[in-house]
Order: C-alpha cells, then sequence, then structure tokens
C-alpha cells in the first residue's frame, strides 16, 4: 500500500487543472509519486474521467467561497482584478486553508503586500475596506476561553 | 436530555431563527462542531479557538433538543497520521453537549504535508477498498472510537471520479469494518442519488449490498445543477428519488435512531419557512409509519 502516495499525485491534479491535462497527455509523470501499478491506473483512471472538471470546479469553489463570504466588499471592490488576484494568491498559497477567518486574514496580508508594490489604483480605498472587514471578521469570530 | 432520535435538522445560521419560531419541527440539532472554532493546525500551540458567539447559539438549542455531531475535519481516511488532537476535541465537544451520536465521512479531505502539518483538499474523495487499506482502516477506526469513548458512525460520500480495480465494493468494505469494530453507518441517501444521476451506481445495488442492521441514521437532503454535473449542495428540498429511497429503506434499518434533513443556509430563502416545513413534515411522516422500535421515546 502506498495510500501517502495516491493521496498526494490525486490532491495535485485536483488543485491542477493543467496537471490533470497534463497528466491525460503523459502518464509518466506520476513516476514522482510512490505508487503501486494498480494505484497509477487507478489515478490515470481518475484524471482522465469527465467527474474529475468537477472536483477542480469544487476545488475551486471551496476556495474561493471562504473569501466570498467573509470578505464580500473587498471582493466587489476588486471586481475584473479579482479573479488574477485570486490566481496569484494560490500560486503563491497553494495550500488551502478551510477555516473562513484564517484563509481571509491570508488574502488580506497578500493584498496588502501588493497595494505596497502600488497593484491597485484604489490602494487606499482597499485597505480602508479591509480594515473593516477584518474587524468584523474579528468580532464575528471572537477570541476567548469559552470552555 | 434524550437521545437524538426521530427527525433533525442540521444546524446552520438559520436554523435558531427556524426554530424559535417552529419549535416542534425537529426532535434533535445535528451540530458541525468545525463550525464552532477555528482551527490552526496541528502544529500550532494554541490550536483551537472557540467562536463564543457559535457556542451560544448550540447551548441555547441544546437546553431543548438533544445534539448530535457530525464531523467534517478528521479525515479518517487520510495516509497522514490519525488526529488524535482533533478527536480529542470532538470529544470534549460531545461531552459538554451529552452527544450520543458522532459522525463522520467516510473518505479522506486532507493529505500530508511536508511538515507534519496536513494540506486540505476542501473536498473528500473515497479511499481505495482493498484488503490491505481494510485493516489499516480497522486500526484507525478502533484508535478514534477509543478517543470518543463511543462508536463512530461513518457516512458513505459522493463519487465524482470512482476508483477502479478495488478487491471490494464500497458497501462491503462498510459492512467489514462495522462488523470488526462496532462502528456504524450513516446512509447519505442524496449522495447516493447524486452518485445516480451523474452515471454511477445505481442507489438500490448500494443499498442492497450494504447491512442495513449497521445503519443508525439517515441523511436526506436536495441538490442542484454545476455545469453537467449534479451536486449535493443541500440546495433546498429532495427530490423524490430521495423520497422514494426513504419510504423503501427506512423500515428496513432495524437501528435506526434518526432522519436527518440537511440544507445549505444560503439556498434558505428559495425554500422559505414554509417549505423547510414541509420537508420536515414528509420525514416525519415516513418516521411515524416505521415499526415501533422507531418511536421516539
Amino acid at each position: 500500500m502506498s495510500l501517502d502516495g495516491f493521496q498526494r499525485a490525486l490532491a495535485d491534479a485536483v488543485a491542477s487543472p493543467s496537471r490533470c491535462l497534463e497528466l491525460r497527455r503523459d502518464g509518466s509523470l506520476l513516476e514522482t509519486y510512490d505508487l503501486d501499478d494498480r494505484e497509477r491506473r487507478r489515478l490515470l483512471a481518475v484524471v482522465g474521467h469527465e467527474g474529475m472538471s468537477h472536483n477542480c470546479t469544487l476545488y475551486r469553489a471551496n476556495r474561493l467561497t471562504p473569501l466570498a463570504r467573509s470578505l464580500p466588499r473587498t471582493c466587489a471592490l476588486l471586481g475584473a482584478r479579482l479573479m488574477p488576484e485570486l490566481e496569484a494568491f494560490w500560486a503563491r498559497k497553494p495550500n488551502t486553508e478551510v477555516q473562513f477567518k484564517l484563509e481571509a486574514e491570508r488574502f488580506a496580508h497578500y493584498l496588502s503586500e501588493r497595494c505596497n508594490e502600488g497593484a491597485f489604483g484604489v490602494a487606499d480605498e482597499l485597505a480602508a475596506v479591509l480594515r473593516v472587514e477584518l474587524s468584523d471578521l474579528d468580532r464575528q469570530f471572537g477570541l476567548n476561553s469559552h470552555f | 436530555m434524550g437521545a437524538a432520535t426521530g427527525i433533525g435538522l442540521v444546524f446552520n445560521s438559520i436554523v435558531p431563527h427556524f426554530l424559535a419560531a417552529h419549535v416542534d419541527t425537529v426532535d434533535y440539532v445535528e451540530v458541525i462542531p468545525e463550525t464552532l472554532w477555528t482551527d490552526r493546525g496541528r502544529l500550532a500551540t494554541r490550536r483551537y479557538e472557540p467562536i463564543p458567539a457559535a457556542f451560544d447559539e448550540v447551548d441555547a438549542l441544546a437546553e431543548r433538543y438533544p445534539i448530535a455531531c457530525h464531523g467534517i475535519g478528521l479525515s479518517i481516511g487520510s495516509a497522514s497520521a490519525l488526529d488524535e488532537q482533533h478527536l480529542a476535541e470532538i470529544r470534549r465537544f460531545a461531552d459538554r453537549y451529552g452527544v450520543d451520536r458522532i459522525s463522520e465521512h467516510f473518505g479522506f479531505s486532507r493529505v500530508r504535508g511536508p511538515e507534519g502539518d496536513d494540506h486540505h483538499l476542501g473536498l473528500a474523495f473515497p479511499i481505495p477498498c482493498d484488503n490491505d487499506i481494510l485493516s489499516w482502516m480497522i486500526g484507525r477506526i478502533e484508535r478514534a472510537m477509543g478517543i470518543l469513548g463511543q462508536p463512530i458512525i461513518l457516512e458513505n460520500g459522493v463519487h465524482h471520479t470512482p476508483l477502479i480495480e478495488q478487491d471490494m465494493t464500497e458497501p462491503e468494505f462498510l459492512n467489514r469494518i462495522a462488523e470488526v469494530t462496532g462502528c456504524g453507518v450513516l446512509l447519505d441517501l442524496h449522495n447516493l442519488h447524486a452518485d445516480h444521476r451523474n452515471g454511477g451506481h445505481a442507489p438500490l445495488a448500494y443499498i442492497e449490498a450494504l447491512d442495513l442492521e449497521h445503519v443508525r441514521e439517515i441523511h436526506i437532503a436536495g441538490g442542484s445543477m454545476i455545469g453537467r454535473t449534479y451536486t449535493d449542495s443541500h440546495a433546498g428540498p429532495c427530490p423524490p428519488e430521495v423520497w422514494d429511497l426513504l419510504v423503501d429503506v427506512a423500515p428496513r434499518c432495524p437501528l435506526l435512531e434518526g432522519i436527518t434533513f440537511e440544507f445549505h443556509d444560503s439556498y434558505f430563502p428559495r425554500m422559505g419557512s414554509e417549505g423547510l416545513c414541509q420537508q420536515l413534515q414528509s420525514a416525519r411522516e415516513i418516521w411515524a409509519g416505521l415499526p415501533r422500535r422507531h418511536d421516539v421515546t
């Protein structure tokens, strides 16, 4: 059993539609993972299955949801810049953070860095909206010892 | 507080408001404990930060309703080390509310990271139902139940990309695990329906292969289309096929304790309070028709 390699390879494929397409063309790319023959055949069947595109869609939707729900005004202000910035953020932070507050804080930190780089014409407005939404999150999630 | 039997509803931001106005529509509330805290991961020195407002809501519900636990964060099928810290936190949750039914998902949603932490996929995938995986899973489940102090109930997942060349089917795998460990099964009928809608196995074939004596809970829900795929999005009322399955299978589960309706709070406006009441009433009518042993005491 090399379940660890199997799960890593599947996770890498789900996180990257382009990786799936590469694997469909060239199964030898799986050689970097510790897999037995059956696991290799399984993975190639999975990435070649039509349901894989849905897995990739769900993966991206589940990365977007914490930000859309936690930082709605920030997302709205970014407008058409949102998706390119998300793609860049996900490239820098490939590991999914399923905790809404933590993911919102990570994205806010990324955007602050981008503001400092002069990436946005609305940097002052963006910084102000981020401050308000992070403050709202702190109130919503609260921090105290409840036990 | 009594046992979580009868008709239940999965907790979300709408549920406290709904139940304030419709008190007797459910017998228990099922809570996803991971929504009550922020989890900073295995390597954090102070890993779990409770969300006070969420605990306040569950505390208030627990004064009137039994609480069941429906975990989403354990990832029992991950190749990474069993997350014993997480199990201990679930145990604390269960002790706090007197929970007598703890369910989790059969599959994996995390992979081992390079520094001992986990990489979250954000969605669950099936594990291969092979002989060597079976013995490994049995060991993990037994350890998990030891920490929880009670049997765990495993839920069948959705399979958008089925696995080939498995040694046994998933129901056979679940039967074997349940026989050896004493764990139970949470049969999610909408997940079976979703698989079928997407070209997968027939729900009744899965049900016939499953030993229904292990089923302690049934989930029902609605779904929606994303592109060409039918998803288990909990997007509103159950489709007719799920009701038909429930009518068929519930009487054949001798140890069934509850039927739980799941909906995502963002879809509530589509259904409204009246629509939610109708779903719960339909489930209750089916429950009421079950053999006497199913009655709420």
